[in-house]
Parts: C-alpha cells; sequence; structure tokens
C-alpha cells in the first residue's frame, strides 16, 4: 500500500513539475500525451523539468547515453525519476 | 581548457561581467566569486534602492558561472555562445553592495545543443538566492 501511495504521490508531483514548466494547469495535461507533439513543450522546457527534477529529487544528470527522446509524457518522466531514484537508493532532497 | 581560457572565452565585459574569480571546480560544480563594489556602474544605478543589488544580475551571475563550467569541461563547442532560454530565481535575502557573491552552480542536464543548471548565491555563508536555468547554443543562423 505504501508503495503504491509513493507512485501516485511521485506521479501527482511530476505532473505538477511539468505543468509549472508549461505555465499549465495539471487538469490541462494528460499523463499519456505526447507533451512535445500534443502540447507544445519546447527543449528549454524540457531541461528545466530535468533540473526541476535534480533540485526537487536530488537526481543526477541524466546519463550521456541516454535516449532521452524517447521519454513523451508525464507518465514516462514519472518512470524516469523512479528509475533514477532507485538507482541512487532513493536520494531526495527536500527544499 | 584553463579557467583563464574560460574566462576569456565569455562574450561579456565589465560592467556586465559577474565573475571575479573561480574558486573550485568539478566536471559538474562550479563555485566563482564576484565583489559588487559601490562604484559599480549597476550598484550606482540603484543606489536609491539602497544599493541592493537587482535580483536579475545576481540571476546573470548565476547563468554566467554555468557558461564558464561549460566552457571549462567542453560541454558546449569552443567559442560557441549560450543563450538563456530561461532563469527562475527565488531570492531569500536581499543582498547590499559592498558585498562578495560567491555563486555555487551545478550543471544537471547537458547535450549538445542545451545546458541545465542549478545555483546557490551566498554572502558570508549565507544563501542569498537560489537559481535554476536553461541555455542553449546560439546556432550560426540565428547569429546577426
Amino acid at each position: 500500500m505504501k508503495q503504491h501511495v509513493n507512485a501516485a504521490t511521485l506521479l501527482e508531483k511530476v505532473h505538477e513539475i511539468v505543468a509549472e514548466a508549461m505555465d499549465l494547469e495539471t487538469s490541462e495535461i494528460d499523463p499519456i500525451a505526447d507533451l512535445f507533439e500534443d502540447l507544445a513543450l519546447d527543449s528549454i522546457g524540457i531541461v528545466m523539468v530535468y533540473v526541476e527534477f535534480s533540485v526537487e529529487f536530488g537526481i543526477p544528470e541524466p546519463p550521456r547515453e541516454a535516449d532521452l527522446s524517447i521519454i513523451r509524457s508525464v507518465e514516462d518522466l514519472t518512470q524516469y525519476v523512479a528509475g533514477q531514484l532507485a538507482a541512487t537508493g532513493g536520494a531526495h532532497d527536500n527544499r | 581548457m584553463t579557467i583563464d581560457d574560460a574566462l576569456a572565452e565569455l562574450p561579456q565585459e565589465p560592467p556586465f561581467l559577474f565573475v571575479d574569480k573561480v574558486l573550485e571546480h568539478t566536471d559538474l560544480t562550479i563555485a566563482a566569486i564576484f565583489s559588487y563594489e559601490l562604484d559599480h556602474p549597476i550598484v550606482m544605478a540603484h543606489r536609491n534602492v539602497g544599493n541592493s543589488i537587482p535580483g536579475a544580475v545576481l540571476m546573470e551571475q548565476a547563468a554566467q558561472t554555468a557558461l564558464i563550467l561549460a566552457k571549462l569541461y567542453t560541454l558546449v563547442p569552443a567559442e560557441t555562445p549560450l543563450l538563456v532560454g530561461a532563469l527562475q530565481g527565488k531570492f531569500l535575502r536581499p543582498v547590499f553592495a559592498p558585498s562578495q557573491v560567491i555563486c555555487r552552480t551545478a550543471i544537471v542536464y547537458s547535450r549538445s545543443a542545451q545546458i541545465g543548471f542549478k545555483s546557490e548565491l551566498e554572502v558570508g555563508g549565507e544563501v542569498s538566492a537560489q537559481v535554476k536555468g536553461a541555455c542553449s547554443i546560439l546556432r550560426a543562423s540565428e547569429a546577426k
């Protein structure tokens, strides 16, 4: 149960971060929508999302060999963050 | 590339250069210092606000330290300017001249054309501002 709640909380937080970066309400962003094709997120916007991930979750820079082009939606980003948290032992930088 | 080389590559010049010296650096982090003196043109132009340093200037200081780090570790091609695409600042305490402001910046995202960074600016050991930013390489087609 706790793991389920944490996953939902993570999705919610990632959703908020993306909405903030796009100056939209979370209700305007379908978690499975393609942020670039459907919602016109630009290259600078996605960089700010990753910066915010570093600030909020303390996760490191995306590995150079990682293909970030396959990360298209809020759900994809949530899975990415979850993976990074697991790889770093769940490091969490609370501001 | 040396620190002097990286500084020489910066397009900014005084009074719009906000880095005096690099204190320390790794491949993803840098600490650099700038002294805001009372006779600095921006301070003098802001004297009616108690010689406070504008937040926009502190954000520029952060962006410049990020650029130096990107140059030092060749995260961007040589002699390639970076354009700031987005900057966000949170100002926790006002900064008044004269002050030495240490900017500690970490690059948290880098790909061939973009850099993402986060910074903390300290005065007297206390964090005065936090800055987040994203920069992209100025392409030849975009240059006037």
